[in-house]
């Protein structure tokens, strides 16, 4: 028998509340297709992530071509031979094909280009290199995170979930590939929800639930998919679910018709009142989609009646107001308030109810909370006690007491009972029944099939976002719930369906585009440069036309050496917004560099002892950056606040070396940074020879791609190897050292040893640095864009300076064009909005005159 | 009405078999400022015995009453979850607006008022809308209209004559005492009281904290987050206009300049005084003890010969502390979100 390409032996994981996997053991060998199935919640993503490295083990061992993992380090994992293909979560959409193909190796190839194209060449694949991956369809970046996962040859191939987003042709696509690789000796570890699937294509597979292994069988002739879903679901029924409703009494409280919206189409489901109806399907499926958008938290189309009452689409404040209450999965960010008391979380939506003017009766509150919350049965210290100190089953009844405050005629809870004790779980169930039989209509999401089994009167089955069956009484049965989303074989809809987004795509309408480019999806990097230049033409042909002395060498070369600090400290800037930072002490910083010059390059100091002077000053920047980058990185504080923190204490340092101004600046520094040929200083022509170097370190190298990787989407850089905390401390390094040097400048144009003519240069940087393309959310801009931010904005406050308009004038016009800047790339987002209002105005037009 | 189940009570909450301490209790982070503030007396009778005088602090305590009227509204922006770097702007806008307007007249007094107050609060709904509506940042946001109220205050002030005073009446109340105390801080007790009472006890209070602790929760629960995150910006730039006035009236003729010590030192104040920068948890009564701590700290340095300097020092060490403090807290949450 030959060595296993990958061996896991006895691998234990426990969650907080579950053992996810216990004693598992797992082998896959050279050259087959090894499936692994499972219910939700049975282990698979955690069986996966600690094969990849990317989770660690409590305890085992993993074996990956006979070499031991010894480190829970994806990247470890991934030079031992073994790569993981992720759903879609490993991609920059920013970046071209390309670059992602580029992000992904160990050791970056010459000529991208031709790299990419020989990559996907070798697959068939007819994607781009310069595609944009953003621009791509759901199945082509699916098989973009194939193809990055098998460059470099891998010997263990890790996919999980592959075909969720694929159609029939794909599929087969994906099979040519995967027979092709293990022809040629590379093991694959399959996970799957789609049995029909797994009977094509594996050699064996393995099954598991609950975290317990139940067998590994080869898949022939023999094997059924009957015999596979009994092997999944045989769990114990657990007894303790309350009773059902009596189906006699039943009226109609809820209903939706042809609701449509991402993710899932044309849903139509009725629940009476005293009903819990049940979503299932395998995960991503649609179910939460739809859940989400009947309770207004997701935008979709159609048509919802509670109650009698027409259900307004898309906000939570109107569904609530139509009497639907909506409760999400996702607890810790949309349900819960963590750092307020269990009563404020409970009473949040009916506070009117025991308010009289507007003041609410503590009494009267606290009163019905106690009653609550012995009802159902939370555990709690106080009735204050900060929601965030609970366990998950207690913040999650917490949660559903509003339910039983509010009116609400119908209640949607996504995942009722996740990361929920078993005790607390019947807890809830109770108080799911006793809302029903108050007369509520009851939707419940649940990945859990035995949980839907247990509570529901009917289960409305999903498959790629249509319900595809509705199981009725007897019917209602973990096995039939389990067994109807895994052998759907529906997939003409989704067909039907990635026909009608391609069509979208291609007759894309002039406003998207218009759209697109403002709010930056397709702005390339020299667009915001391009812009700059005009507007300075624009601002200096004026300022020409209005004063003879504007176009004087001695003014150019003026504004071009006013420039020299605010370029510099607006590249110092642009690097923390690049990593989504701020830095709010880099005028602060200036202060102490101009305060310290003062002093160790004051005038008269031999010229020798100036170099040492400098390289204190620039010590004292290395300190201040990674003090601000540590506290940000490693403490995880929020970095406006941790700069302004930085920001007094450096202002206070420099105030206290100098209260007021004093000491000369050393004249050799003054005349270094002021030398010129002809009447261009040279210190402004090597700041832009520096901004272009940069740039292209930035736009050109693969550390430049990592960077800009960790700019726009982290998680994607962090699985692409790239070491997020080094580029995050980086950031804040520079941005202090660059501010030195801004300080040098400044100093120069000062001449003495001035403590608080750095400050005014914190706002500029921000503004001038967006004006040159960076985006607060990261990732864009450039060193060149920065630059000539800065320039604009000198030459504005010079404009209005020549023309001897008021200095109230400057200052507002420095507010202003801040404004216009993060206006103009940050803010489309309202302005966006209602362009693509306009547009499905356009297209409501369209269609009456088409149909007219 | 609210829906009562038929569920078995035989293992209610552990809750009711312990009782519930009526009142809640006072928290930790908000309790922490008032023990610090009594060991800066202790200490500060020991090493400087006069800084405790009745006379020193009578001195000094209205200044703590500005700094606590201006960092009541940067607690508020910080509770919903923005940061206001406007203050010294808007405080020089309220000061100017009061002067041009009265023109140092009694007759126009009340006029003068209306319209500093009118003034700043602009200022603060505009902030506010570009936040909550416009969805730019906060900082950005708060500079740049800084700037430009800046840019019109210089502007405006030009116009006026170059030595203005406020109003007599305004400058006799400024320098008034009520049972011995400067009326400013009375106006100070007040304002934290009705702040403190909107937010523990109306509808509103309560749903702003909500909006701030987590405006994604609060919007899936139906709450105009928007509508809350404009008004805390209106309601801290109403404050930063009383401040505005009532410095104005303490030092009588104002310059452009008034506001400057108001940048940084209401930060200080506001996260010292346990207020989360995360949103939605903040005290009020704990921001005064802040205020008050923070100025006899500066008085104390002051009399011990030490350099303004080092105020600046205390700001920023201040705000890392009260920072690492609060994000502490949320540690729990963290670990708890890792599950």
């Amino acid at each position: 028998m030959p060595v296993p390409s990958l061996k896991l032996s006895a691998i234990s994981k426990r969650y907080p509340g579950v053992q996810a996997l216990a004693e598992m053991s797992f082998e896959c060998l050279p050259g087959e297709i090894h499936a692994v199935l499972g219910e939700n919640g049975s282990g698979k993503s955690t069986l996966l992530g600690i094969a990849s490295g990317a989770v660690a083990q409590d305890s085992g061992t993993i074996e990956i071509m006979g070499a031991p993992l010894v480190a829970a380090d994806p990247q470890l994992a991934r030079r031992i031979g073994l790569a993981t293909v992720y759903q879609d979560d490993s991609l920059v959409r920013e970046f071209t094909v390309a670059q992602n193909l580029v992000l992904g190796t160990i050791s970056p190839p010459g000529d991208p280009h031709a790299f990419a194209e020989a990559q996907l060449a070798a697959h068939d694949l007819p994607i781009s290199p310069d595609a944009l991956v953003g621009s791509l369809s759901a199945s082509e970046r699916q098989f973009l995170e194939i193809v990055k996962a098998l460059v470099g040859n891998p010997r263990v191939l890790l996919l999980d979930e592959p075909t969720s987003s694929l159609d029939l042709s794909d599929v087969a696509k994906l099979t040519a590939i995967i027979r092709k690789i293990t022809s040629e000796g590379t093991a694959v570890v399959y996970v799957s929800h789609r049995l029909p699937e797994i009977l094509d294509l594996a050699d064996r597979v393995t099954i598991l639930r609950d975290g317990v292994g139940q067998g590994v069988y080869v898949v022939d002739e023999g094997l059924s998919e009957h015999d596979l879903i009994s092997l999944m679901v045989g769990r114990e029924i657990e007894s303790g679910f309350p009773p059902r409703a009596d189906a006699a009494t039943a009226t109609v409280g809820f209903f939706a018709t042809r609701l449509s919206g991402a993710g899932f189409s044309e849903v139509s489901l009725h629940v009476d009142r005293g009903e819990v109806l049940g979503f299932a399907g395998a995960e991503g499926n649609g179910q939460r989609d739809a859940i989400r958008a009947l309770g207004g938290l997701e935008p979709a189309t159609g048509h919802i009646v509670c109650d009698g009452r027409v259900v307004p689409l898309g906000s939570p404040a109107d569904a609530l107001a139509a009497g639907v209450l909506s409760l999400s999965a996702d607890r810790a960010h949309e349900s819960i308030f963590p750092v307020l008391g269990v009563r404020e979380n409970m009473t949040v939506q009916v506070l009117d109810d025991f308010a009289s003017g507007g003041i609410v009766s503590a009494r009267r509150e606290r009163a019905r909370a106690v009653e609550l919350i012995q009802e159902l049965g939370i555990v709690t210290s106080t009735l204050d006690k900060p929601i965030s100190g609970l366990s998950g089953g207690n913040q999650q009844k917490a949660v559903l007491a509003r339910s039983f405050l509010h009116e609400a005629k119908a209640i949607l809870i996504d995942e009722p009972t996740q990361g929920v004790d078993a005790r607390a779980r019947f807890d809830i169930y109770r108080a799911i029944r006793a809302r029903t039989a108050a007369g509520s209509a009851c939707i419940v999401n649940s990945s859990d099939a035995m949980e839907l089994a247990g509570l529901c009167d009917r289960v409305a089955v999903f498959s790629r976002g249509r319900i595809v069956r509705v199981l009725v009484g007897r019917e209602v049965t973990e096995e039939n719930i389990v067994s109807s989303f895994l052998t759907s074989r529906d997939t003409r809809a989704a067909r039907a369906e990635e026909a009608r987004a391609a069509e979208g795509a291609k007759g894309r309408s002039v406003i998207a585009s218009v759209r697109d480019a403002l709010s930056g999806g397709a702005t390339q990097w020299w667009t915001p440069l391009l812009f700059l230049l005009i507007l300075i033409l624009a601002v200096g042909a004026y300022a020409t036309f209005q004063s003879d002395a504007f176009l004087s060498p001695i003014n150019i070369r003026y504004i071009l050496l006013a420039t020299a600090p605010l370029a510099l400290v607006t590249m110092a800037q642009f690097n923390v917004l690049m990593v989504r930072g701020f830095d709010v002490s880099v005028g602060s910083m200036m202060n102490v560099t101009v305060v310290l010059a003062s002093f160790v390059m004051a005038s008269g100091t031999p010229t020798a002892m100036l170099v040492p002077g400098a390289f204190l000053c620039i010590a004292a920047g290395v300190v201040v950056g990674l003090v601000n980058g540590s506290l940000i990185r490693f403490l995880g504080l929020n970095p406006v606040i941790t700069t302004i923190a930085t920001l007094s204490v450096l202002q206070g340092f420099a105030l206290y070396l100098r209260p007021s101004p004093g000491g000369l600046i050393s004249e050799e520094l003054t005349a270094l940074l002021k030398a010129r040929i002809g009447f261009l200083p040279v210190s402004f022509l090597v700041i832009v020879a520096v901004a272009l170097l940069a740039d292209l370190w930035l736009y050109r190298t693969r550390g430049g791609l990592g960077l800009r990787a960790v700019g726009f989407r982290e998680e994607a850089a962090k699985r692409n190897g790239v070491h997020v905390n080094r580029v995050h401390l980086r950031a804040y390094l520079l941005s202090a050292v660059i501010a030195t040097f801004a300080g040098f400048f400044l100093a120069s144009e000062v001449g003495t040893g001035t403590p608080v003519v750095g400050s005014a240069y914190t706002l500029p940087s921000i503004a001038a640095a967006v004006l040159g393309g960076a985006a607060l959310s990261g990732g864009r801009g450039s060193f060149l864009g920065a630059v000539l931010g800065a320039l604009f904005f000198t030459l504005t406050v010079n404009v209005v300076t020549l023309l001897g308009l008021s200095t109230a004038l400057g200052i507002i016009i420095s507010g202003a064009l801040t404004l216009f800047a993060v206006f103009l790339y940050s803010g489309w987002e309202p302005v966006g909005w209602l362009l693509r209002k306009f547009e499905a105005a356009s297209r409501q037009r369209r269609t009456a005159a088409g149909a007219g | 009405m609210s829906v009562r189940g038929p569920l078995a009570a035989e293992r209610g909450g552990r809750l009711a078999k312990q009782g519930v301490a009526p009142g809640g209790g006072v928290q930790m982070r908000f309790l922490a400022i008032w023990i610090a503030l009594a060991a800066l007396l202790a200490v500060g009778a020991i090493i400087v015995p006069r800084s405790i005088l009745p006379s020193t602090i009578l001195a000094f305590i209205p200044l703590a009453a500005f700094l606590c009227i201006t960092a009541m509204g940067e607690a508020l922006v910080l509770m919903s979850r923005g940061i206001d770097l406007s203050i010294p702007s808007i405080i020089a806008l309220s000061s100017t607006v009061l002067l041009g307007v009265s023109g140092g007249l009694d007759s126009a007094l009340v006029i003068g008022i209306v319209a500093a107050l009118a003034f700043a609060t602009l200022v603060g709904v505009v902030n506010g809308a570009l936040v909550a509506i416009g969805k730019l940042n906060a900082l950005i946001v708060t500079l740049a209209i800084g700037a430009i109220t800046q840019g019109a205050t210089l502007w405006y002030r030009e116009s006026l004559p170059q030595e203005a005073r406020v109003p007599p009446l305004l400058a006799d109340w400024g320098s008034s005492r009520v049972l011995g105390i400067n009326v400013a801080v009375w106006l100070t007790a007040v304002l934290v009281i009705v702040l403190t009472v909107i937010l523990r006890k109306t509808t509103y209070g309560r749903r702003f904290a909500a909006a701030g602790a987590s405006p994604r929760a609060a919007w899936v629960a139906g709450i105009n987050v928007r509508g809350y995150q404009i008004a805390a910006f209106a309601v801290a730039g109403f404050l930063y206009g009383i401040a505005g006035i009532v410095i104005s009236a303490f030092i009588r003729n104002p310059t452009l300049s008034v506001g400057d010590p108001y940048l940084l030192a209401p930060i200080a104040a506001a996260v010292l005084g346990g207020t989360a920068i995360t949103g939605g948890v903040g005290s009020m009564a704990a921001v005064a003890g802040a205020a008050l701590f923070l100025t006899h700290l500066g008085q104390m340095l002051k009399m011990l010969g030490l350099s303004t300097a080092f105020q600046f020092i205390i700001y920023g060490i201040a705000i890392a502390i009260g920072m690492a403090l609060a994000e502490s807290r949320l540690g729990l949450v963290r670990r708890w979100r890792s599950r």
